[in-house]
């Protein structure tokens, strides 16, 4: 009665709710867990496996957004200013890709993942929001916001707007290039160069992920990437983690993020390494 | 008077924040149901459109002619109508798609009624990025 197909839709609904909680909480999208998941375990053919994970991406993005709206985790005003330098990067992205050696960009990439992880790492104090100055951008646009947490309403200001909003146009550009969510760049730059709490930076990249997919996703859809059975399991699973996502990010600690960012940060370098290094010698 | 401004600001803040959330809030729940009812069909509907044989050949992407998407108006119309699982899904899946789109238009619109006139031009900006790339990628 119950065949294979029951069986691969059911296990790959629950891989996608751990996806979607996974994504939602550290503002990456979940697309690092759900191609490996379908490539290695399920032998997907690798297009299928990443029209999936776009679909994951908007997803988490849709599922989390309306609750981290709501509790104002996510800072609506900073993630509509970043919009437009994500949405160009992917678009010139698009446009680079026949000049730019992909080699090349995978060794850049993983080296920014690196740096990343060990200046998180090293920003390990989360005390320091009220040394923040609002940069001249921030003031105008009215960045700054508060979020709560335990109860306590946490203000914090926004400061480097231009290099947060150039290093998003950098992601855009990568993203749009390797085919990967840009995620692991957005939470840094929003949390290292833009000074804002790490959980805002994961709730705002999360808001952010579904405009930067949604940007390639009808290309995908067209040329026939995204199919009903591969993509429906995933968009079902995911939408049921990344309502659970925000819920678990109210009980958790900066710090506690923080700690899981630079671990995921690290493993994806290496792999972004290790796929250069496959280049290399082939 | 510049408390009233900062009072107003609030107001417009809390108002967007309810709006775009009820909107991406509503529209997860329908692109769940459309999609879940698709799905539904397509395991435990009265003819199964895949055969457990083929289950792997799908997913190499051998048999791809099979899993045409549907693209036009007109498929949608004829596809739902027949009770097509394929077809259900796919409309769910681009309604998931559009959301985002959707969500920087209205906030767009939203930040004209409130004349916060430069928010209103960054997210229209954003919003006129995305139907580029759209046009781009179908002709790429």
């Amino acid at each position: 009665m119950y065949s294979n197909l029951h069986f691969f839709e059911l296990l790959l609904f629950f891989i996608s709710i751990g996806a979607g909680i996974f994504g939602s909480l550290l503002g990456l999208g979940g697309g690092i867990l759900i191609v490996p998941t379908l490539t290695l375990l399920f032998g997907v053919n690798i297009r299928y496996a990443v029209g999936a994970s776009i679909i994951s991406v908007i997803a988490t993005s849709s599922g989390a957004a309306a609750k981290y709206v709501k509790e104002r985790m996510a800072n609506m005003r900073v993630s509509m200013v970043l919009e437009v330098a994500t949405t160009m990067g992917a678009l010139l992205g698009v446009m680079l890709v026949p000049f730019l050696p992909t080699q090349f960009l995978y060794v850049i990439f993983s080296l920014l993942l690196f740096y990343s992880a060990i200046s998180m790492f090293r920003t390990r104090q989360e005390n320091s929001l009220s040394e923040v100055k609002n940069d001249y951008l921030a003031e105008k646009l009215k960045l700054s916001s508060s979020y709560s947490e335990k109860g306590k309403k946490i203000f914090y200001n926004v400061t480097r707007v231009p290099y947060g909003f150039s290093i998003m146009l950098g992601a855009g550009v990568i993203s749009a290039l390797l085919g990967i969510g840009s995620g692991v760049l957005k939470v840094p730059a929003m949390d290292q160069t833009m000074r804002l709490p790490l959980k805002v930076s994961s709730a705002t990249s999360t808001f952010m992920l579904g405009v930067t997919a949604a940007a390639s996703a009808g290309a995908y859809y067209m040329r026939g990437d995204i199919i009903p059975i591969i993509a429906a399991p995933v968009a079902l699973g995911v939408l049921v983690g990344s309502s659970l996502g925000p819920k678990i990010m109210m009980k958790t600690s900066n710090e506690r993020l923080r700690k899981i960012f630079v671990v995921v940060l690290l493993f994806i370098g290496i792999q972004m390494a290790l796929k250069a290094f496959r280049m290399e010698s082939q | 008077m510049t408390i009233r401004k900062e009072e107003q600001q609030e107001k417009n803040n809390s108002h967007m924040e309810k709006v775009i959330g009820a909107l991406l809030q509503n529209g997860v729940i329908i692109c769940f149901v459309i999609i879940g009812a698709g799905l539904f069909i397509m395991l435990f509907g009265s003819e199964s459109q895949i055969s457990q044989t083929s289950l792997r050949e799908i997913l190499k992407g051998e048999e791809l002619s099979e899993f045409k998407n549907p693209k036009s108006v007109e498929d949608f119309f004829q596809g739902i109508f027949a009770g097509r699982a394929d077809v259900i899904i796919a409309s769910g899946l681009l309604l998931l798609i559009s959301l985002p789109i959707l969500r920087v238009f209205v906030s767009s619109v939203l930040f004209a009624f409130q004349k916060s006139w430069v928010f209103c031009i960054i997210t229209l900006s954003v919003f006129l990025i995305l139907l580029s790339g759209l046009i781009l990628g179908q002709n790429h």
